[in-house]
């Protein structure tokens, strides 16, 4: 049995959030974003199946919105990964400011990518799910992930690299 | 006593109008099923009303332009759908009161599934000649009742198609696979 | 999974929005359907940059209330029976397509 609009939207609020927050990077974006997911949600209640089919049908409508609005709104992440400064002492020494400093370097990668590794990351989906959320072919998830990766290991490795000389 | 049946008579033929106009009869005891249902959907459009409402469907919105496009010729729109939070809030003679109407002449039932789960559905094409004149869906599950009236020239997979949007994932024909079949794109 | 791959987890790792979020959904759901239902969004659309129509506006209002009263009914039940359309040709699809899904678990069944 499914569960009522508003307990849905406790339930999974934390999910849709995030999807944005860490794909957009701009609080109050994601947040109204998030909103407009939920609404129109209820509008397309009567339609969903089950559980599981709901929080397929989050992911995507998520995810393509997010994608739609920066192509729309040729949306710049906060700093580009050439752009990014040093990661400051503390950053390098302590792991909780590192995740913020690997946020930032999620945000600073293509759109495609970017939404790759959120989905892989945060949902810890499987390759296949996410092909089937964003309408992509598998082997495309992986080939994007993979080089996803070794560009945020490259930046983030060189950053924290002690300084020489 | 003539002259007191005539106004019955009339009424009666003025209703059976009304109903063969409708294509099927929804039952009077299926709308009282919304009083025991926790959430239900009622809607009836003849001709007049689809009419109307097709001038308020944006042209600037796909989805909405392809529901013009459906009901354009269409000259009614009756659903009702039923969820319960509990199973046994309806009976099958509800369900048979509206099959019953689907043997008449014209009305063929091209799609019959039952699981063992209790979920039940059934799509029939009412014919004219070789064109379709209308479609009734029946759903019946456990705790869902849905029946879906469509008067008039309709193309199932035009309709089917609307899954694909208006906000809902759709899912592609599940393929042949060794163990469980599963949805994909 | 690697060490940088688990860092990126924990990065990633999910938040709240606002504690109000919840609330602000709600309001927004219920605005919406008290907007449907009234039709009201679309007069106030309509009039809203119509200011300068203000005086042959008070001219025309004078002249034929009725006329625009019967309008704006005739508008609010065009709206209503619109939201009606689509929700009959959602619930439509989605059990045709449902119908169709269950055909095909069945198809599938019988190859195997």
């Amino acid at each position: 049995m499914l569960p009522t609009f508003a307990e849905t939207v406790e339930t999974h609020k934390a999910m849709v959030y995030s999807i944005l927050w860490h794909f957009l990077r701009d609080r109050s974006l994601a947040e109204e974003l998030a909103q407009e997911v939920f609404l129109e949600l209820h509008q397309s209640w009567k339609s969903v199946k089950s559980s599981r089919h709901l929080v397929f049908w989050l992911r995507r409508v998520t995810t393509h919105r997010a994608i739609d609005l920066v192509r729309k709104r040729k949306i710049r992440p906060e700093m580009s990964l050439e752009e990014s400064g040093e990661p400051t002492a503390l950053e390098q020494l302590h792991d909780s400011f590192l995740a913020s400093y690997l946020g930032r370097m999620v945000a600073s990668l293509p759109e495609k990518q970017r939404m790759l590794v959120v989905l892989r990351y945060q949902e810890e989906m499987e390759l296949e799910e996410i092909a089937r959320v964003l309408g992509m072919n598998v082997s495309t998830v992986k080939t994007q992930i993979g080089r996803a990766l070794e560009l945020l290991r490259a930046k983030t490795t060189h950053r924290l690299k002690p300084n020489e000389g | 006593m003539m002259g007191q049946n005539i106004p019955r008579v009339l009424i009666a033929l003025a209703f059976s109008a009304v109903l063969s106009a409708q294509g099927i009869n929804i039952p009077h005891n299926l709308d009282k099923l919304a009083e025991r249902a926790t959430e239900s959907v009622d809607v009836t459009l003849d001709a007049p009303l689809l009419q109307l409402a097709s001038e308020f469907l944006s042209k600037d919105n796909a989805d909405e332009v392809k529901v013009k496009k459906i009901v354009s010729k269409l000259k009614g729109v009756y659903v009702r759908s039923f969820e319960f939070d509990k199973e046994g809030q309806y009976s099958m003679s509800d369900v048979e009161a509206i099959r019953s109407q689907l043997k008449a002449p014209g009305w063929s039932r091209i799609v019959s599934v039952k699981s063992i789960k209790g979920e039940n559905s059934e799509v029939y094409l009412k014919r004219d000649g070789n064109q379709v004149a209308g479609l009734v869906v029946l759903s019946a599950e456990p705790k869902e009742l849905t029946v879906v009236n469509i008067d008039g020239p309709i193309d199932p997979e035009q309709l089917s198609e609307l899954s694909g949007h208006m906000g809902i994932p759709s899912f592609g024909r599940s393929k042949p696979k060794t163990g469980n079949t599963t949805a994909s794109k | 999974m690697t060490r940088f791959e688990e860092q990126l987890k924990q990065a990633l790792a999910r938040q709240d929005p606002p504690e109000d979020f919840n609330a602000r959904v709600l309001a927004a759901v219920e605005e919406c359907r008290v907007r449907r239902s009234t039709g009201a969004w679309r007069w106030r659309a309509r009039w809203a940059h119509s200011w300068q129509l203000a005086p042959a506006l008070a001219a025309l209002l004078a002249l034929s209330l009725g006329a625009i009263y019967q309008q704006h009914q005739r508008i609010a039940r065009g709206e209503a029976a619109k939201e009606k359309l689509l929700v009959a040709m959602r619930v439509a699809g989605a059990k045709l397509h449902e119908a169709r899904d269950r055909v095909s678990k069945v198809e599938a069944m019988e190859v195997q």
